[in-house]
């Protein structure tokens, strides 16, 4: 191969060349077997180096990110024996001051959760939060579901289980947000459930009477969680 | 940002377009971007799965350079419901489960299956095997540091040969000629290795 060819070669692959001189090398390969044959052959090379070059970045990437975390582990073992002292002093004096509510002592047992079958992207990322969720990985969870909801802001599925995600990592008031949108749909198949869990977020948050008020509802009449609302009345002043 | 792999919680901050550009266009710092925010989530699914540290970096370098390739190639496009990290922990874990059944042909996702498949489709889509890439890592730094500093330049960093002249301290055509030379050298060295 020439020079020239070489460079006529790099601007197509390299997408250099405007659409006019692009069609027009195309045809020239189309009809000259030599020209597609070195085409094909400098193309390897050229993503070879590419590649190359790619994974030597990544290796690069990778040990300045394990080395980060390797030193961030040997400054945390070189703190005196004071500064922990310290804050284990603070950490169980916040333990006496925040001493919880006795009403919010419960634990929420959260939904079970949705088989997951595969089926195309939006599927595919729903069910990976599923796996997560099952898993009770709520981070990632909510990292799968959140762009999906914001997709489709009105499926109530999304958001009754972004806000089973909100229970299980105890953010309550954005749980009690999500959910009071829900049960707003009177149609929608988690409106019981979403009841449900909406007395039990006001309970943690110490809204006692939303909660109250609720959960004599619900254990009053025909619902799955009746009996459940019945004891937990009991426990409540 | 932190420059240890960082938690996944800033993920939602992530402008997938921005990344979507820098890797067609081999910027490091959307790759380095990419790399720190998505490894410990896709580290933490992959070692529920079982793998150890060695087989997560395997796995996710492998589904980082499946990711490179197929936006390259347009097989990977971005979709407003579909976030690429979304789309590259599948593919590190379709990598690591294959790779520990060592099921080399189930018609999944596998990063090396998709490439070869794909180069029987378009003849510009030729790429070495990965054991292969050993090969030409051999030769190219038998190149000495120059050529490789001058092939990097152009083909990996995307300089214009007016850019590299001026970096190398050389005319244009000379720099033109140079790059010439080292890229028939690694052909050939390569062909005779």
């Amino acid at each position: 191969m020439e020079s020239r060819d070489q460079e006529r070669i790099d601007a197509y692959l390299m997408g250099k060349l405007d659409e006019k001189a692009r069609q027009a090398f195309e045809e020239e390969i189309n009809e000259s077997p030599e020209l597609a044959e070195a085409v094909a052959q400098h193309s390897r090379f050229v993503h070879g180096v590419e590649e190359l070059h790619f994974r030597e970045l990544l290796e690069e990437l990778h040990q300045e990110g394990v080395g980060q975390e390797k030193n961030g582990i040997k400054r945390r073992k070189r703190w005196p024996i004071w500064s922990i002292a310290a804050v284990l002093l603070l950490l169980l004096g916040v333990f006496w001051i925040f001493q919880p509510n006795p009403t919010s002592e419960f634990s929420i047992q959260l939904d079970p959760g949705l088989p997951t079958t595969l089926g195309g992207t939006n599927a595919l990322a729903f069910g990976e939060g599923m796996n997560a969720y099952k898993q009770d990985d709520y981070v990632s969870a909510r990292a799968y579901w959140t762009p999906l909801w914001e997709a489709h802001p009105q499926n109530d599925t999304l958001l009754f289980y972004l806000a089973q995600v909100d229970l299980g990592e105890e953010r309550f008031q954005a749980s009690l947000e999500k959910l009071e949108q829900l049960i707003k749909n009177e149609e929608s198949g988690f409106l019981e459930k979403a009841r449900w869990y909406v007395a039990l977020s006001h309970l943690k948050l110490g809204q006692i009477e939303a909660a109250k008020a609720l959960l004599q509802d619900i254990s009053t009449r025909q619902h799955p969680k009746s009996k459940e609302a019945q004891e937990l009345l009991k426990t409540i002043p | 940002m932190s420059n240890s792999f960082s938690s996944h919680k800033n993920l939602e901050t992530l402008p997938d377009q921005e990344l979507y550009q820098g890797l067609l266009n081999n910027h490091r710092s959307s790759i380095s971007q990419l790399y720190r925010e998505v490894y410990p989530m896709a580290k933490a699914q992959l070692m529920r799965m079982g793998a150890n540290e060695e087989e997560v970096k395997d796995a996710f370098q492998e589904g980082m350079v499946a990711l490179w390739k197929n936006t390259k190639q347009g097989k990977f496009q971005l979709q407003a419901e579909t976030k690429m990290s979304t789309y590259l922990i599948q593919i590190c874990k379709n990598h690591f489960l294959e790779k520990k059944r060592k099921l080399p042909n189930t018609g999944s996702l596998h990063p090396d299956q998709q490439v070869e498949r794909l180069a029987e489709d378009n003849f510009l889509d030729h790429w070495f095997k990965r054991e292969e890439m050993e090969q030409l890592s051999k030769h190219l730094r038998m190149l000495g540091e120059r050529c490789q500093k001058l092939l990097k330049l152009f083909y990996y960093e995307r300089e214009s040969m007016r850019e590299i002249a001026l970096e190398m301290n050389l005319g244009e055509a000379s720099a033109k000629n140079e790059k010439y030379r080292c890229m028939q050298k690694l052909k050939k060295t390569y062909d005779l290795g």
